[in-house]
């Protein structure tokens, strides 16, 4: 469709302009009609009243001789009007010139008697357009049926030279329509290509630029309004993006240094086995703490990208926990801190297996991490139909509130130095979160500073089978 | 003579690699942890010159250099980030930093910019002796 492929500011106006044709044609044919209309009727009154007429000529004579001379009379007084008379026995008494004889006396049967008046619109001989009436007259000869015709050929031609004037305009009348159509809807439009050309402006690297929004209240305002949200939120994952890429970036490049300086530096003289040992160590720390950051960075890229294949099966949610349990146990007893768990019940979530132990690993491996030697950590949990909850505590030393609602953000970390002894990457949490999230569920933390944490993450139950 | 210099960096192993080298070099090497003990080493000893890590726990690298230039401590100061943005250029700049040296670096780039700190002073200390 070529009307597909213009702008809009084309399309308006040629539906303005094609909307002002179809208006104007159909106003031309109404007018037509009407004058029509008007035009048979003043005929139907004119014939009505020489009907009349007649009826008073014909009511003044004595004798039917003097019908004749009454009718001629009548006749030659009214040139254009053409008409009969005749008995209710269908005999013609008179016929004024011109008049051609009935082609049929159905209609002069049918209306004698009810005395009531037809009209209708014939073609006369010659072709001209003529209105008749038939209509019974009293008279003292008795009842009479008069036909009585004139031409509208004269009105006719007046209306049809209206219309052709009317049509005639019609071209510089519709260009005009188009014209107009175009000025209105490029000022109706002008906004929109402001809007448009601000938008352009706005790059991603110009984001903080926002639209103005007219203050009209109007549907353009609220598309300002709207666009300026969208930017607004892509502004705020651009800046999210840029400075987890630069923590990303920042928290790659120190291992990496680490591992090179210390590679070069065993390199650079003769050592005993011994200190070659120990940089070996060394760089194999480095190297592990690099494979453990990109792995999750991977993880969290995943998550981002929604490309986890996520086999939502139902689990068992305790199974899990006594599994991950056993897996830490060990490192736990080496810290020796306690490990409570409360009787567990079957509680059952739908989702994928490998992530949620993920989830459960990171936050019991955080709490063994975080708790010093001699503390607790303990499990608990709940269930209901709708939600599962599982909180991992711990009586540590806690979170500031500060840094309280930041724990779950990518490479924020409550004290970095503590961190880097601890070897936490930044991200556990936060892929915690992701994982989490996927799942339809939510994670959050309480703490109290000296006293401990606890972090609990709601799931959804799994819907039972019936 | 045996150049001092005090090393401030909270990743250990980059810290054991970087005076490992260092003192194979023939330097004297200070270590500190933190900002805060950088900033008391670096006021208690003569040292001539500091690297410090701008990501530190407690009062990060700028915050110190500037608390030391307040301090009217004079020597060269190399400055370690990992996060290498024109930002943080400036900001070593304006906090009196002479040199700049962005993660990953290898033992060699450091050890460079050192000797380069370290002939700068040299030479501006004899320059400042002629003049006297």
């Amino acid at each position: 469709m070529l009307i597909r492929r213009l702008n809009i500011r084309w399309r308006l106006t040629l539906w303005f302009g094609a909307a002002m044709i179809v208006l104007l044609v159909g106003r031309s044919f109404w007018i037509y009609f009407m004058m029509e209309r008007h035009m048979i009727m003043t005929t139907d009154a004119d014939l009505d009243s020489n009907l009349d007429s007649l009826e008073v000529e014909i009511g003044r004579i004595s004798a039917a001789d003097e019908l004749e001379r009454v009718l001629t009379n009548y006749a030659n007084n009214n040139r254009g009007l053409r008409f009969d008379v005749a008995t209710s026995n269908n005999d013609t008494l008179f016929r004024s010139p011109e008049t051609p004889p009935p082609v049929t006396n159905k209609f002069r049967s049918a209306a004698a008697p009810k005395l009531e008046r037809t009209y209708s619109t014939n073609l006369s001989e010659t072709g001209e357009q003529r209105r008749a009436v038939i209509g019974a007259i009293a008279s003292p000869v008795g009842n009479l049926t008069v036909r009585a015709s004139r031409s509208m050929q004269a009105e006719r031609n007046e209306a049809q030279n209206f219309i052709v004037t009317l049509l005639a305009t019609l071209p510089p009348v519709a260009l005009a329509a188009l014209g107009v159509g175009y000025l209105v809807s490029a000022r109706a439009l002008s906004p929109v290509d402001k809007m448009i050309s601000a938008a352009n402006d706005i790059t991603a690297n110009r984001l903080e630029k926002r639209i103005d929004v007219p203050d009209t209240g109007d549907e353009l305002s609220r598309l300002a309004k709207t666009l300026n949200e969208m930017i607004d939120r892509l502004y705020k994952s651009f800046e999210e993006m840029r400075r987890f890429t630069a923590d990303a970036a920042h928290d790659l490049r120190t291992p990496v240094t680490a591992l090179r300086t210390e590679i070069e530096v065993s390199l650079m003289a003769d050592h005993t086995v011994e200190e070659f040992r120990s940089s070996m160590q060394t760089a194999l720390d480095e190297a592990i703490n690099l494979s453990r950051l990109t792995e999750q960075l991977l993880d969290l890229s995943r998550e981002d990208d929604g490309t986890h294949p996520g086999l939502l099966e139902t689990l068992r949610l305790d199974q899990i926990v006594g599994s991950v349990l056993e897996d830490l146990q060990t490192v736990a007893r080496q810290k020796q801190i306690t490990v409570d768990t409360q009787q567990m019940r079957p509680w059952t979530v739908t989702g994928d297996q490998v992530r949620l132990r993920r989830v459960v690993m990171n936050l019991f491996d955080n709490a063994v991490q975080y708790t010093p030697a001699g503390g607790r950590v303990w499990i608990e949990g709940q269930a209901t139909p709708e939600q599962t909850t599982l909180v991992i505590a711990d009586n540590g030393p806690g979170i500031p509130a500060d840094d309280l609602p930041h724990i779950f953000d990518r490479f924020r970390r409550v004290d970095w130095a503590r961190n880097r002894q601890s070897g936490g990457t930044g991200l556990g949490l936060a892929i915690c979160k992701s994982i989490v999230e996927a799942h339809g569920g939510q994670i959050r933390a309480e703490s109290t500073l000296g006293k401990g944490t606890r972090v609990i993450v709601t799931l959804p139950t799994a819907k039972a089978i019936a | 003579m045996m150049h001092r210099i005090l090393i401030v960096e909270d990743h250990q192993n980059l810290l054991r690699s970087l005076r490992r080298g260092l003192e194979t070099h023939g330097y004297e090497v200070l270590v500190a942890g933190t900002g805060e003990e950088g900033y008391l080493m670096a006021t208690t000893h003569d040292v001539d010159v500091i690297v410090l890590d701008v990501m530190l726990p407690g009062k990060n690298g700028f915050e110190i250099l500037c608390d030391l230039r307040n301090a009217h401590f004079d020597k060269p100061v190399l400055i370690l980030t990992a996060k290498d943005s024109p930002d943080d250029r400036q900001r070593g700049k304006s906090c009196g930093a002479d040199a700049y040296l962005a993660k990953p670096f290898g033992f060699s780039d450091i050890l460079a910019q050192l000797n380069e700190l370290l002939r700068q002073t040299k030479t501006s200390l004899s320059s400042a002796e002629q003049s006297c």
